[in-house]
C-alpha cells in the first residue's frame, strides 16, 4: 500500500526503501495550449538509476523540468497533475522553490558553468543556501570536486575561468556545483551528448558510485548507456503530437522483454 | 572558370580594403582637425589657475573654477537619479517580456519617443516641470533632473542590449541551483552585462556634459560658485556657447573650454575602460 506508507510523516529506516522518492500522478503538459506531455504517471525508487529514453521531441526535457520547477521559467507552460519529491508536492503553490530546487538537482544537456572561477560557482548556490563560512563552503567545494574526480585535475586552477575548462571538466564542475547542495536527486539531461566517449565514460563511472546515495533520472538518447547505468528505464514515445509514457519497468524486463510494440522497435533498432 | 574569377574576386577585395581604409582615414583625420584646432587656440590658455578662479569680465578673464563645480554637480545628481531608474527600467524590458508584454511595449515606445525629443523640448520641458512646476527654480537640481529624463533613454537602451547578452542557460543554471532571482541578477547577470552598461553610461555621461539647450532653461548662466543644489549654476557647455555667441573676445576662452571638456571627455573614457579591463581579467584569469 505505497500510497498509505508515503503519507506516513515519519520517515521510517526499513520501509523507506520501498518508499517511492518521486511520485508523478496523471502529469500533462502544455505550451502556449499545445499538449507536450500527456497523462505520464509513475514511481521512481529512491537510490536507483533510471534512465528516460525515446525519440526527439517526445517530453523528456519537459518531464525533467517538471521535477524541480524549472517548468516555472517559461510562461506559456502549463503543468497539471501532481508530483511528490519525498512528501514535498513539487506543484503545490506554498511549495519553497529555492529549497526544492536544492533538493532536486539538474544537470543541463550542455555544460552551463556560471562565467566566473571555479571556486564562485560553487560558492555562489552554498552562500545561497545560508552557508556563511568560508572555511565550510571551501570545505564541501573541494568535497564536490572531489567527488566528481576534478579536485587534482584543477587544484591549482580554482580561480581560473570556468569556462577554460574542457567540455567533460565543465559537465564534472556542474555536477559538483550540484552535489555539494547535498540533493536527494539527481536529474541529468543527457549529460554526455555533448562530450567525448572518454569524458562519458568518466561521467557514467561517477553515475554508478553516486547511486548509493542519491535517486538518479538520466534522460539519454544512447540506449547502451541506459541499459549499462540504469535500474529502471521509461520509454517516452510522442503520440499524436503529445508525448506519452509507453513503457516503464526494470531494465532486464524493456530489454529482453520490451512489452510495448513501440518499446520492441525502438529496442530492435538499438540492435539493428 | 575559377582559376580567372580568383584574381578579379583578389583585386575586388583590394579596392574594398583601399576604401574603407581611406574611410578610417577620413575620421581619423577629422577628429585630429576637431581636436588640434582646439589645442590649437586653447591650450596656451589652460593652466592650474584657470581650471580654479572665478569667472571674471564674462570669461575674458579669470577661470571656469565655479563652472566646473557645477558642471559635476549637475552630472552628479543627474547620474543618480538616471542610472538605478535605467537599470532597473532595462532589467525589466529584458526580462518582463512574457510576463507583462503589453507594460514592456509602452515603456519601449515612450522610450523611443523620449530619444527623439530634441533638447531644446527637454528643456521647456524641464522648466516648465521642475524650475516652476515643483518650485525648484533655476537651480543645479532643475538642471540635473531634465538632463536625466533625457539620458534615460540612451542609458536604458545600452543597458538593456548588454543585459539581453546574458546567455540563458545561465539564468537556468542559477534557478536550478536554487538561486534567488535577485542573487542570480546581482551575481550573474550584472557582471556579465557590466562592461556594456559601463559603455552606455559613458556614452549617457558625454550626452549630459554636451548638453548646453536643456541646461540655459533650468539650471541656468549664473557663474558664481553654487552653495547648494538649489543655487542656479552653469554648466561647462553653457559656458562654452556663452563665450562664443554672446561675448565679443571670449573665442580663445570658448576654446580652452572646450579643451577642458574634451580632455574630461577622454580622462572618463580611459577609466571606464580601465576598469572594465582589470575587472574582466580579476573575474578571468589572476
Ligand atoms: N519553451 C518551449 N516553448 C514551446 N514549446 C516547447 C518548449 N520547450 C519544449 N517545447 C515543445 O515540447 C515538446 C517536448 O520537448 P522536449 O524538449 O521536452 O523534448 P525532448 O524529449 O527533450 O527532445 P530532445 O530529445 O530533442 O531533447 C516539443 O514538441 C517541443 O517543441
Ligand atoms: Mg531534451
Amino acid at each position: 500500500m505505497r500510497p498509505l506508507a508515503l503519507r506516513t510523516p515519519t520517515p521510517q529506516p526499513l520501509s523507506a526503501v520501498t518508499r517511492p522518492q518521486i511520485r508523478v500522478e496523471s502529469l500533462s503538459v502544455s505550451y502556449d495550449g499545445q499538449l507536450a506531455l500527456q497523462e505520464v504517471s509513475l514511481e521512481l525508487r529512491p537510490r536507483q538509476i533510471t534512465a528516460i529514453v525515446g525519440p526527439s521531441g517526445c517530453g523528456k526535457t519537459t518531464f525533467l523540468h517538471c521535477l524541480n520547477r524549472l517548468t516555472d521559467l517559461h510562461p506559456n507552460c502549463e503543468v497539471r497533475g501532481k508530483i511528490w519529491i519525498g512528501n514535498t508536492e513539487a506543484h503545490a503553490s506554498n511549495c519553497d522553490l529555492p529549497s526544492l530546487r536544492r533538493r532536486v538537482g539538474l544537470i543541463f544537456q550542455k555544460p552551463n558553468p556560471f562565467p566566473s572561477s571555479i571556486r564562485q560557482n560553487l560558492h555562489l548556490p552554498l552562500k545561497e543556501q545560508g552557508m556563511s563560512l568560508r572555511e565550510e563552503r571551501e570545505a564541501t567545494m573541494r568535497d564536490a570536486l572531489q567527488r566528481v574526480g576534478l579536485l587534482d585535475e584543477i587544484d591549482q586552477r580554482l580561480d581560473h575561468s570556468a569556462t577554460h575548462l574542457s567540455g567533460g571538466q565543465q559537465q564534472r564542475l556542474c555536477i559538483a556545483r550540484a552535489l555539494a547542495l547535498d540533493p536527494e536527486v539527481l536529474l541529468l539531461d543527457e549529460p554526455c551528448s555533448a562530450l567525448d566517449p572518454m569524458s562519458s565514460a568518466v561521467i557514467e563511472d561517477l553515475l554508478h558510485e553516486l547511486r548509493s546515495k542519491t535517486t538518479i533520472v538520466l534522460v539519454t538518447h544512447n540506449l547502451a548507456q541506459a541499459r549499462r547505468l540504469a535500474d529502471d528505464v521509461a520509454v517516452f514515445w510522442k503520440e499524436s503530437a503529445a508525448g506519452r509514457l509507453v513503457e516503464f519497468s526494470n531494465r532486464d524486463e524493456i530489454f529482453s522483454h520490451p512489452k510495448h510494440p513501440l518499446t520492441q522497435a525502438y529496442i530492435r533498432g538499438e540492435r539493428g | 572558370m575559377p582559376e580567372a574569377s580568383v584574381p578579379a574576386a583578389l583585386s575586388r577585395d583590394t579596392v574594398l580594403h583601399a576604401l574603407s581604409a581611406a574611410c578610417a582615414v577620413v575620421v581619423v583625420g577629422v577628429v585630429g582637425a576637431i581636436v588640434g584646432e582646439i589645442a590649437w587656440r586653447g591650450a596656451s590658455s589652460v593652466d592650474w589657475a584657470f581650471l580654479t578662479a572665478a569667472v571674471r569680465d564674462a570669461g575674458r578673464s579669470g577661470g571656469i573654477g565655479p563652472i566646473l563645480v557645477s558642471t559635476s554637480w549637475i552630472l552628479a545628481i543627474c547620474l543618480i537619479v538616471a542610472v538605478p531608474l535605467g537599470l532597473a527600467t532595462a532589467t525589466f524590458l529584458s526580462e518582463g517580456e512574457r510576463t507583462h508584454p503589453r507594460l514592456v511595449a509602452g515603456t519601449r515606445r515612450s522610450l523611443d519617443l523620449l530619444a527623439s525629443t530634441p533638447s531644446i523640448v527637454f528643456g521647456l520641458f524641464g522648466n516648465a516641470l521642475f524650475a516652476r512646476g515643483l518650485g525648484l527654480g533655476f537651480s543645479i537640481l532643475s538642471g540635473a533632473l531634465t538632463l536625466a529624463c533625457m539620458i534615460l533613454p540612451i542609458f536604458t537602451h545600452s543597458a538593456e542590449t548588454a543585459l539581453r547578452q546574458v546567455p540563458p542557460e545561465v539564468r537556468a543554471g542559477g534557478a536550478a541551483l536554487g538561486l534567488s532571482d535577485g542573487r542570480r541578477w546581482l551575481h550573474l547577470t550584472l557582471p556579465i552585462a557590466l562592461p556594456g552598461i559601463l559603455a552606455g553610461l559613458m556614452l549617457s555621461i558625454g550626452r549630459a556634459l554636451a548638453e548646453t539647450a536643456a541646461l540655459i532653461f533650468t539650471s541656468g548662466y549664473v557663474v558664481r560658485l553654487p552653495q547648494s543644489w538649489w543655487d542656479s549654476g552653469r554648466s561647462l557647455s553653457v559656458h562654452i556657447y556663452d563665450l562664443a555667441l554672446n561675448v565679443p573676445g571670449g573665442q580663445t576662452r570658448a576654446a580652452a573650454s572646450a579643451l577642458v571638456l574634451l580632455s574630461l571627455l577622454v580622462a572618463i573614457h580611459a577609466a571606464a575602460q580601465a576598469l572594465t579591463r582589470r575587472w574582466a581579467s580579476e573575474r578571468n584569469d589572476p
